[in-house]
C-alpha cells in the first residue's frame, strides 16, 4: 500500500492541487472571475473565429473566450481554472520527464502557483502556458533530430500565430531540453537558432502580416489591457518554467533529498500547507465589491442587503452597491444611515473611469431615471472595456435605447447580443419591443419613461449629484427612487434647510412619511427652527414624537456612547454625533 | 508503423476539420430555380441599399445581403444588350472581384437590371427587378478616415485608415495603439493628394504632423497669440498653406432623451499657417473677440478663404441659440494677406451653416445645416446644402438627405462624387456614403461604402469619421509615422 502511494505520489500530489485551486477560487476570486467575464463576448460566427485568427494569439484569445463562458455558472470558474492549471502542471511534469526518469511533481506544481498569487484577469496567459508546455511536451517525444528539428521551426511557427507569446517560452523550453539532454555542439546551435527565431518571428510578422506595435507583436494584446503596462507578474509566471527547470535538472543530478519516503512526506506537507495558506489568507481585497456587482447582475440586491447587514460594508464600491439594493429593495430612507455612508460617493462614482465605477454610474442612474446618463457611462464602459464588448452594459444600451424610442440602435445591439451564447434568448425577448406599439406596452418600458427628465440640464450625476437630483425631483416628484436618493444625500449631509423644503412638497402632496423624515422634522422644529404649529402639520407618528422627546431629556445627561444603544438608529443621534461627511 | 498510423490518422482528422469548417463557413451551395413558386411585384429589401443607385465605374463589388427570410437565392444581372450573368447565394450576394470588374468595365455609362430569387422552405420566389447605374466617371481610388467609438468623452482605439475603394482592402495609416493610445484627428489632404497629408495627436506624443513627400513634420502649433493648437484643417491648393481654426472646445451632456451631447467653442478663430516658413501669417487670420470664426476652407483656385462666423457670445448657456453665417474672404497668396471686406455668402436667419466644401472645378459649395452651432453630428435635423455657385442658386439636396444626421463631406478629385457621413443607418454609427453629382450639381441616390462581408456594419461598433476621398494610397508607412511620434520633439511654430 505504502510502495503504492510512492508509486503513484504524482497523481495524488496533482489532485490535491487541482482540488486546491477549486477551493482556493471558489472560495476566494470567483466573484472576480464572474466580473471579468462579462468583458468577453464570444459570438457563434465564422467571421468572429477568422477575425480572432488574424491576429497573433488569436486563437488563443477564441479559446479563452469560449471557455470563459463557464464562468457564468456555479463553479465554473474555478472548476476551469483548476483543470487547466492541473493540466499545465500535468504537461510541464511531463516535459520534466523527458530529462530523467523520475522528476518532482511538487516541482512541477509550483510555477502553477504563481497563478494563486497573480491571479489574472483572464486565463489567455493559462492556456498559452500550456500551449507552450503542450508543444515542449511534443517536441521532447521526437526521437529523430531531424525531424525534431523541422517540427520545432513549426511549432515555432504556430504558437507564435496562434497563442504568442508561448512561442517565446516554447523557445525556452527547446534551448533548455536541447542543451540538457542532448549531445554535441549542434545542440547549442538548435538552441540559439530557436530563440532567435522565435524572437525575430514577431518582427517578421510586424512587417509582413501585421500592422501592430511591437509589444502587441510579441505579447499580444490579449494577455493584459494593452492601455496599461506590462504586468510584472506575466514575466515572472513565464520565466519559472524555464527557471524550475534548471532546479530540477540540478536537482537530479544532486538530489535534495534522497529518501522517496521522506521526499514524499515532505512535498506533500508543504503543498498541503501552500494551499492551506492560499485558501486562508490570499483573499481578494474587493472581494465585497465583486461580490454585490454579482449579486446587482442577477438581480439579488436582497442578498446585497443581507450580506451588508451581517459583514458591513468595507469600500466605496461596496456602499455604492448597497445604497443601490437599498434603493430597488425600497429601504433606502429607513436603513441607509445604518451603514457607514461616504458622501456623493457613496451613492455614485465620481467622475468614474474604471471597470466597476461605469457600471456603477449606468446603474445608478438607471434606477433614478436618468437614462441618458445611464446609456452614456454604460456606452463609456464598452468602448473603454480591453476587447471593446461588455454584453451586460450591451444590454443596458438595448434598454435605453428602447425607453427613448430609438428603435435602430436598440437592434445594433440586439443583434449583436443575439450571436453570443448567454445573451442570445435576452436579445431575442427584446426583438419583440423593436414594434413601437409593443414598446409602448411593455409594464418595465412605460415605467421608466413615466420618469424621463422633461427639463433639459446639463448636470452630470457624477460630478453634481444634488444639482442633477433637483432637477429629477422636480421633473417628477413621484419618482420614487430619485426622490429618496435626493433625501438621502440631504439627510447624509445634514442640510435640513433644504429637506424641509421638500418635507413641505410631500407635506403638500399628501404622501406618507418614513420615520427617518419623522425625526428630521422633530429635530428641525425643535432645535433649529422652533415653530410648533408648523410641526403639527406634520404626519408625525406619536412613538416617533415620543421616542425624540425622550431623546431629549436623556441627551442633556448622558454621552454618545450611552445613548447609542437606545437611540443609535435614530436620525436625530446621526445629526448631532456622527461626524461631517466632509470631515470623515 | 504505429506511429505511422498515428500519423496518418492525424493528418486525415485534420482535414475532414478543415473541410467542414469550409463547408460551414465559407461555400455556398449553387443552386437555380427550376421552378418559380411565387411572384413579388416589388423588389426585396437589401442591405445595403443598392436600389437605383448610381456607382463609380471603378468601384468594388457592392455585395449585398436579402433582408427577407431566406435560404439560397440566385441573382441575375441583365445588361442593355441582353447579355446575362448569374450570381449564388445563401442570405447573401457576394461578387468574385474579377467578375464585378468585367461587369462594370463592359457596361461604363449604362444600367444593370438586377433579378432576384430566393427560395424559402423549399419554394423560390422571383422578386421584381432593379437597376444600377453605372457612370462613367470613376471616383478617386482611396477613401481615408479615422474610426472610432462613436462615444461621448472617452476613446479606446482611434485609427486612421486608408480603403481601396476599388477593392475591399483596409490598410492602417496610423493607429493609436502604436502612439500610447493617445488621439489621433482631423485628417486632411492638400486637393486629394494622398502625399500631402496632415493630422493631429492629442495627448501623449502630441503635435500636428504635416507630411509632405515621404517627410513628416511634428509641429507644436500653440503660440503664445493664439487661443489654442491648430484644430479643423484645409489645405492651400498649393500646398504652401493651410488654413485652420483655433478653437477651445468644450462639451456637455443632455439629460433629456432628444437629444445627446453638445460640442461647442469657448472662442474660435481662422487663421493661416504658411507650410514651408512654419509660421501663421497674422495677416491672413482671423482673430477677433467678438466673432467665433471655425471651419475654414479655400476655393480651388486659392483665392477666397471660405469660413463660418457667428456673432460671439456667453458659451454654454447660448449653446442653441447660436447661428453661423456662411463667409468668404479674399486671399493673396503672394502676398500672404487676406484681403478685405467678407462677403456673406449663407445669413443665418433660422439654421446654421458648417463645414464649407468648394468643388474641385469651382462649382459648387456643400455645406452641413443644422439648427444651432457648428457641430452637427450629434443633431438629428443636420443636413447636407449645395450652391451652385454659377448660378448662384441653391441646388435641390433632397436625394441625398435623410431623417438622420448628414454631417461631414468631401469631393473626389474630378468633382464628380461625393463622400459624406451619415447616421441614417441606425442613428448612432457614421457610415460613409457616396453620391455622385450631375453636371448640373443635382444629386444622385447615394450607397453605402461597400464592404466584403455586408453585415460588417452590424458588427462594427466603430463610426466612420471624417471622410476623405484620395486620388492614390496614401505611402508613408506607419511605422515612420510611429518613430516620428516616439522619437521627435514638436518643433515650436511661431506667429508672425
Amino acid at each position: 500500500m505504502k510502495k503504492k502511494l510512492i508509486e503513484y505520489s504524482h497523481i495524488l500530489l496533482l489532485s490535491i492541487f487541482i482540488i486546491g485551486s477549486f477551493l482556493f477560487i471558489e472560495s476566494n476570486f470567483k466573484y472576480w472571475y464572474s466580473f471579468m467575464e462579462q468583458y468577453m463576448m464570444f459570438l457563434t460566427t465564422g467571421d468572429y473565429f477568422f477575425n480572432k485568427l488574424a491576429e497573433p494569439g488569436g486563437l488563443n484569445e477564441y479559446l479563452t473566450e469560449f471557455i470563459t463562458l463557464s464562468f457564468v455558472y456555479p463553479f465554473g470558474a474555478a472548476l476551469s481554472i483548476s483543470l487547466i492549471l492541473g493540466s499545465i502542471c500535468a504537461c510541464f511534469y511531463l516535459y520534466l520527464k523527458s530529462f530523467h526518469g523520475k522528476p518532482s511533481m511538487f516541482l512541477s506544481i509550483l510555477p502553477a502557483f504563481l497563478f494563486w498569487i497573480y491571479p489574472q484577469e483572464s486565463i489567455a496567459s493559462l492556456l498559452c502556458i500550456l500551449v507552450a508546455l503542450s508543444f515542449a511536451t511534443i517536441y521532447t517525444r521526437l526521437k529523430s533530430n531531424t525531424f525534431r528539428y523541422l517540427l520545432g521551426f513549426v511549432f515555432l511557427t504556430f504558437t507564435y500565430f496562434s497563442a504568442a507569446p508561448a512561442n517565446l517560452l516554447l523557445a525556452l523550453l527547446i534551448g533548455l531540453y536541447e542543451c540538457c539532454t542532448q549531445k554535441g555542439n549542434i545542440r547549442f546551435a538548435v538552441t540559439g537558432i530557436a530563440i532567435a527565431y522565435s524572437g525575430i518571428l514577431p518582427l517578421v510578422a510586424m512587417r509582413t502580416c501585421y500592422i501592430i506595435p511591437m509589444p502587441e507583436a510579441f505579447l499580444s494584446k490579449h494577455l493584459y489591457h494593452p492601455e496599461f503596462p506590462f504586468p510584472i507578474s506575466l514575466l515572472w509566471i513565464g520565466l519559472s518554467f524555464p527557471i524550475v527547470t534548471l532546479v530540477a535538472y540540478l536537482n537530479e543530478k544532486k538530489p535534495f533529498i534522497k529518501n522517496a519516503n521522506l521526499k514524499f512526506v515532505i512535498t506533500s506537507l508543504c503543498l498541503l500547507g501552500g494551499i492551506i495558506a492560499g485558501i486562508l489568507y490570499k483573499k481578494d481585497p474587493l472581494e465585497q465589491a465583486y461580490r454585490y456587482d454579482y449579486y446587482a447582475r442577477q438581480n439579488k440586491w436582497d442578498e446585497i442587503v443581507a450580506h451588508a447587514k451581517e459583514h458591513s460594508v468595507h469600500d466605496l464600491d461596496a456602499l455604492v452597491y448597497l445604497n443601490l439594493a437599498l434603493s430597488h429593495t425600497g429601504e433606502f430612507i429607513d436603513k441607509f444611515l445604518q451603514f457607514p455612508q461616504y458622501g456623493e460617493a457613496g451613492f455614485i462614482p465620481q467622475d468614474p473611469r474604471s471597470r466597476m465605477g461605469l457600471i456603477q454610474a449606468s446603474e445608478v442612474a438607471w434606477q433614478i431615471g436618468q437614462i441618458n446618463a445611464s446609456q452614456r457611462f454604460a456606452f463609456v464602459g464598452v468602448l473603454s472595456s480591453e476587447r471593446l464588448v461588455q454584453p451586460r452594459l450591451m444590454k443596458r444600451l438595448v434598454e435605453t435605447y428602447l425607453i427613448s424610442g430609438e428603435y435602430r440602435a436598440a437592434e445594433k445591439y440586439i443583434k449583436l447580443l443575439e450571436l453570443t451564447p448567454h445573451y442570445r434568448n435576452w436579445a431575442i425577448q427584446q426583438r419583440a419591443l423593436l414594434d413601437p406599439e409593443v414598446c409602448s406596452s411593455t409594464k418595465w418600458v412605460a415605467q421608466k419613461r413615466k420618469f424621463l427628465p422633461i427639463t433639459d440640464n446639463p448636470f452630470d450625476l457624477t460630478k453634481t449629484l444634488p444639482s442633477a437630483l433637483a432637477f429629477l425631483i422636480d421633473d417628477h416628484p413621484d419618482n420614487r427612487p430619485a426622490f429618496e436618493y435626493g433625501m438621502g444625500y440631504l439627510l447624509a449631509n445634514k442640510d435640513l434647510g433644504t429637506l424641509m423644503h421638500y418635507m413641505q412638497l410631500m407635506k403638500e402632496r399628501g404622501e406618507s412619511f418614513p420615520v427617518r423624515y419623522q425625526e428630521a422634522i422633530c429635530f428641525f422644529y425643535s432645535a433649529v427652527h422652533k415653530d410648533p404649529e408648523a410641526f403639527n402639520s406634520y404626519p408625525i407618528a406619536p412613538e416617533v414624537k415620543n421616542r425624540y422627546m425622550q431623546y431629549l431629556q436623556y441627551a442633556k445627561k448622558f454621552s454618545a456612547a450611552t445613548l447609542k444603544p437606545q437611540f443609535g438608529d435614530t436620525y436625530y443621534y446621526y445629526l448631532q454625533f456622527a461626524p461631517n461627511l466632509n470631515k470623515q | 508503423m504505429k506511429r505511422r498510423n498515428l500519423y496518418i490518422l492525424t493528418a486525415i482528422f485534420s482535414l475532414i476539420i478543415l473541410f467542414s469548417f469550409y463547408w460551414i463557413f465559407i461555400s455556398s451551395p449553387k443552386e437555380k430555380p427550376a421552378v418559380i413558386s411565387e411572384t413579388q411585384s416589388v423588389s426585396p429589401a437589401i442591405f445595403p441599399d443598392y436600389k437605383d443607385v448610381t456607382i463609380p465605374c471603378n468601384i468594388a463589388p457592392l455585395n449585398f445581403r436579402i433582408d427577407v427570410p431566406v435560404e439560397k437565392c440566385f441573382l441575375q444581372i441583365t445588361n442593355q444588350h441582353g447579355d446575362i450573368t448569374e450570381f449564388y447565394g445563401t442570405d447573401k450576394i457576394c461578387f468574385p472581384e474579377d467578375e464585378w470588374k468585367t461587369l462594370l468595365n463592359g457596361n461604363s455609362g449604362k444600367s444593370l437590371s438586377l433579378s432576384i430569387a430566393t427560395k424559402k422552405d423549399g419554394k423560390w420566389t422571383q422578386w421584381a427587378p432593379f437597376d444600377i447605374h453605372i457612370s462613367k466617371q470613376t471616383i478617386d481610388s482611396h477613401l481615408v478616415y479615422r474610426l472610432i467609438e462613436p462615444g461621448y468623452e472617452k476613446w479606446h482605439i482611434v485609427g486612421i485608415y486608408q480603403r481601396d475603394l476599388e477593392s475591399f482592402k483596409e490598410t492602417p495609416i496610423i493607429r493609436n495603439n502604436m502612439t500610447g493610445y493617445n488621439c489621433i484627428n482631423c485628417h486632411s489632404f492638400c486637393m486629394n493628394d494622398p502625399s500631402q497629408m496632415m493630422f493631429h495627436m492629442r495627448a501623449t506624443y502630441g503635435g500636428t504632423y504635416v507630411i509632405q513627400d515621404n517627410e513628416i513634420s511634428k509641429l507644436n502649433t500653440k503660440t503664445d497669440q493664439t487661443i489654442s493648437n491648430m484644430t479643423y484643417p484645409y489645405w492651400h491648393p498649393s500646398g504652401d498653406f493651410i488654413t485652420t481654426s483655433l478653437n477651445d472646445i468644450k462639451q456637455f451632456f443632455h439629460s433629456v432623451k432628444e437629444k445627446k451631447m453638445e460640442v461647442f467653442d469657448l472662442e474660435s478663430d481662422v487663421i493661416i499657417y504658411d507650410v514651408k516658413q512654419k509660421e501663421i501669417l497674422s495677416k491672413a487670420s482671423i482673430i477677433t473677440k467678438e466673432h467665433f470664426e471655425t471651419f475654414p476652407s479655400f476655393s480651388p483656385d486659392g483665392k477666397w478663404l471660405y469660413f463660418c462666423t457667428a456673432p460671439a457670445q456667453s458659451m454654454p448657456e447660448n449653446y442653441n441659440n447660436i447661428r453661423y453665417n456662411l463667409c468668404r474672404i479674399a486671399f493673396d497668396a503672394e502676398r500672404k494677406e487676406i484681403v478685405h471686406p467678407i462677403d456673406t455668402l449663407v445669413h443665418a436667419d433660422s439654421l446654421s451653416s458648417t463645414l464649407p466644401r468648394i468643388s474641385p472645378n469651382g462649382r459648387f459649395l456643400m455645406y452641413t445645416e443644422t439648427a444651432y452651432g457648428q457641430f452637427p453630428i450629434w443633431h438629428t435635423g443636420a443636413e447636407l446644402r449645395m450652391i451652385d455657385l454659377d448660378k448662384k442658386e441653391q441646388v435641390d439636396m433632397s436625394q441625398i438627405n435623410s431623417p438622420d444626421t448628414e454631417s461631414y463631406h468631401s469631393w473626389s478629385s474630378n468633382s464628380d462624387w461625393v463622400v459624406f457621413s451619415s447616421r441614417r443607418d441606425n442613428g448612432l454609427y457614421t457610415l460613409p456614403y457616396i453620391c455622385c453629382i450631375g453636371e448640373d450639381g443635382k444629386p444622385a441616390k447615394p450607397f453605402l461604402l461597400p464592404q466584403k462581408d455586408p453585415n460588417l456594419y452590424d458588427y462594427l461598433l466603430y463610426s466612420y469619421n471624417i471622410p476623405e476621398l484620395t486620388k492614390g494610397a496614401v505611402e508613408i508607412d506607419p511605422y515612420q509615422i510611429e518613430h516620428v511620434a516616439k522619437n521627435k520633439e514638436a518643433e515650436q511654430i511661431k506667429f508672425k
